[in-house]
């Protein structure tokens, strides 16, 4: 191959621990930790692509069956109706880093995925000690923090939390004054949190904690949870209690960083720009490759084209882009 | 299994004859999956494929269709990407010297609006030394005035391949037809009379998925290129045919694509008559799966006694009740 040099990016990890944070089955969110056996250098932003084929045990294709409560067994396949066939996974799954422990010789990687389909169902059934072949650390343009900025707002929803924690988790570790880190979700359910969260940040039993939590009790971070059903934290939307944190807020200063459903994302920027403050998206968009070789994963991005804008690639030229420069009309 | 650690060194011959292109082995990556070919290198040593090709070109640069341009389906991808590409000016400038550095036989896959687009193109990459052949992609089924129509009828396909053919002098003539026609043969026939020296089959199966919740139909254009396991067998069948009434025949090498994932997909593709094997959608599942795929494929030749993998090339035995 001559000059070209080939960096490895494929990796078979091992998993660590994977669980419910809180109630398993469809919908919820899961946390899952990989070991890699080797120094990998990650950044906020970036992203894993998690292989879901079936395993070497599961490798003649059967039909998954899920039931109301949504546990799943498995039935003959004479049995299963197609109604209720959920479908072997094909395309491996992207999920953002949450956080990230670097030594010399190993690392390992915390992300928080929800149940939406065959792809995370499958991935929720690994078990600690097997293992998992992911491609990764995706994404080209990534986090970061303009100069002069010394306070950072972020604003995620659901499982857009992982990368803003991992975001939150680097800046206290370089220099940053105060971070306001709030999440949303529909209801508590929906929450990518530790079912007994307040009560272990009110013993300050820290060590009990997941590491990618331990941010949210760090003395710069003000923590701020809402609920659309009010059944945990502020009754309303996230972009409530971002609003309210504006209210004394110095443009020159402060810094947005958003993640989440797209109409979240939306709201955000455009607050953020009615008060003249900088905001950086992550966005999320149908993935085939992972690294820009598809063209699946395109995002209306503003230009000085005839029409515009012009299509930029998620995985390549994000995943994180200004909130100014994305065209939010869907 | 961890393919860095697997040696290559085997006493089975993998190398295959394309027309005269020499192929190491028998892998290639179909069109439009990995696109201009450095993309996947930190994933993928593309250097020990057998060939590459290219994302489908054309004359002018192309945005594509508006997102979402994917939709998982039961073991299938239906994909609207609509050739979003760089054009051919940038492609020979910015994207081939890239490529060239592979050192392996490089196709280019060439698409168009009309018969004049087609052999401005294909007359521009002809002059380029370092591709080894041009593949006229006649059979997508996601642009508007698009491809599809030269592909699914003999009488344009032919003319469309004969205009071609003119133009293109140095480089090899690669054809990808269409698994959407009444009879691929038929096809097949019309653009090999017209000057085409290999066949690739299958394109993808035009398609459709509905969200059943909002009842809009996924794709913003509503159909969707089909490919994955799913097209597998059609894939088969289709070479299987067109290698047995049309290609065998004339000694026209098929290059087989469709719903490749391990090298038991590609064994039973060079049985049907392909002589090497392209992998496209599968390479979003496992970057890695050409070069598992090649470690199976030699393993098989070694349990049949096969020395050479060209030998198996078309030897499914007919079906019984023929
Ligand atoms: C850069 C990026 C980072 C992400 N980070 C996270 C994260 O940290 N936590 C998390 O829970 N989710 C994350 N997602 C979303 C996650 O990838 C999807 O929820 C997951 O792929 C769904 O797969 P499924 O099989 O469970 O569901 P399916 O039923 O197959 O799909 C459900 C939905 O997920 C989306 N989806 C499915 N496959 C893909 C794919 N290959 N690429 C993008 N979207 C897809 C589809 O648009 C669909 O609407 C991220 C997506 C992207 C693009
Ligand atoms: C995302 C995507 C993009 C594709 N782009 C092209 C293209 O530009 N030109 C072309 O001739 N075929 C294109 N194809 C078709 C593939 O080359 C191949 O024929 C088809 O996917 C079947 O093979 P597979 O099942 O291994 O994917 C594309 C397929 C996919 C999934
Ligand atoms: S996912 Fe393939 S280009 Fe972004």
């Amino acid at each position: 191959m001559g000059e070209l040099k080939i960096p490895k990016k494929t990796y078979q990890a091992t998993i660590l621990e994977n669980y419910a944070l809180r109630l398993p089955g469809k919908l919820s969110n899961y946390l899952i930790r990989l070991r890699f056996d080797e120094k990998i250098i990650c950044n906020p932003g970036q992203f894993f692509k998690f292989n879901v084929e079936p395993t070497r045990e599961q490798e003649k294709p059967r039909l998954i069956t899920v039931n109301e409560e949504n546990e799943t067994s498995q039935m003959s396949d004479s049995k299963a109706g197609v109604d209720f066939a959920v479908q072997q996974p094909l395309i491996a799954r992207p999920f953002s880093i949450g956080h990230a422990e670097v030594q010399e010789n190993t690392t390992i990687l915390t992300f928080i995925y929800k149940i939406f389909g065959a792809g995370s169902l499958h991935i929720s059934k690994l078990q600690q000690g097997e293992t998992i072949k992911v491609l990764g650390p995706l994404g080209g343009n990534l986090f970061y923090l303009p100069k002069g900025k010394t306070r950072a707002i972020m604003v995620a929803g659901g499982v857009g939390f992982p990368p803003l924690t991992f975001l939150a988790d680097s800046l206290l570790k370089k220099s940053i004054d105060s971070i306001d880190l709030f999440v949303g979700a529909t209801s508590s359910l929906g929450l990518p949190l530790p079912k007994n969260l307040s009560q272990q940040l009110r013993s300050n039993t820290l060590s009990d904690l997941s590491p990618i939590f331990r941010v949210i009790a760090d003395p710069k971070v003000n923590f701020g949870i809402a609920t659309d059903d009010g059944s945990e934290g502020h009754p309303g939307l996230v972009t409530d209690l971002f609003e309210r944190a504006l209210a004394d807020s110095d443009p020159e200063k402060t810094m947005i960083y958003t993640c989440g459903p797209w109409p979240m994302m939306a709201k955000v920027a455009r607050i953020a720009g009615e008060h003249g403050l900088n905001c950086q998206a992550c966005l999320e968009e149908m993935m085939g490759c992972g690294i820009g070789a598809c063209q699946s994963c395109v995002v209306r991005i503003k230009s000085n084209s005839e029409q515009g804008w012009n299509y930029q690639l998620v995985c390549r030229d994000g995943p994180v882009f200004d909130a100014d420069d994305v065209l939010w009309e869907k | 299994m961890n393919i860095d650690q697997i040696e290559h060194k085997t006493e089975i011959d993998m190398s295959v004859e394309l027309a005269g292109i020499r192929m190491k082995n028998p892998i290639l990556t179909a069109s439009g999956i990995c696109g201009y070919g450095l993309e996947y290198l930190p994933y993928l040593d593309l250097g020990k494929m057998g060939a590459f090709t290219t994302k489908s070109i054309t004359l002018e640069p192309r945005d594509g269709n508006p997102a979402p341009r994917m939709a998982e389906t039961r073991a299938g991808l239906l994909n609207s990407i609509g050739l979003a590409n760089v054009g051919v000016d940038k492609f020979i400038v910015e994207k081939l010297p890239q490529a060239r550095r592979l050192d392996i036989p490089i196709f280019v896959n060439v698409a168009g609006r009309t018969v004049e687009e087609y052999c401005e193109v294909a007359s521009r990459l002809d002059e380029q030394d370092a591709i080894a052949g041009l593949e006229l992609n006649i059979s997508c089924p996601n642009v508007a005035c698009g491809a599809l129509e030269f592909g699914v009828d003999a009488d344009q396909a032919g003319m469309l391949v004969s205009a071609v053919r003119k133009v293109v002098k140095k480089r090899k003539l690669i054809v990808k037809l269409t698994p959407n026609v009444t009879d691929i043969s038929d096809l097949a026939r019309a653009v090999v009379d017209a000057g085409a020296d290999i066949l690739s089959l299958i394109n993808t199966l035009r398609g459709m998925t509905i969200n059943i919740e909002n009842r809009h139909p996924i794709l913003p254009r509503g159909v969707g290129g089909l490919s994955g396991p799913a097209v597998k067998p059609v894939a088969v069948y289709c070479i299987w045919k067109v290698y047995n009434e049309v290609a065998g025949k004339q000694n026209i090498p098929i290059i087989g694509i469709g719903g490749v994932q391990y090298w038991s997909d590609a064994i039973e593709l060079m049985l049907a008559g392909a002589t090497a094997v392209a992998m496209g959608t599968v390479m979003y599942v496992n970057p890695q799966a050409p070069l598992e795929a090649l470690v199976g494929m030699e393993d098989y030749c070694r349990r049949h006694k096969v020395d050479r993998i060209a030998d198996i090339i078309g030897t499914a035995e007919p079906p019984r009740a023929i």
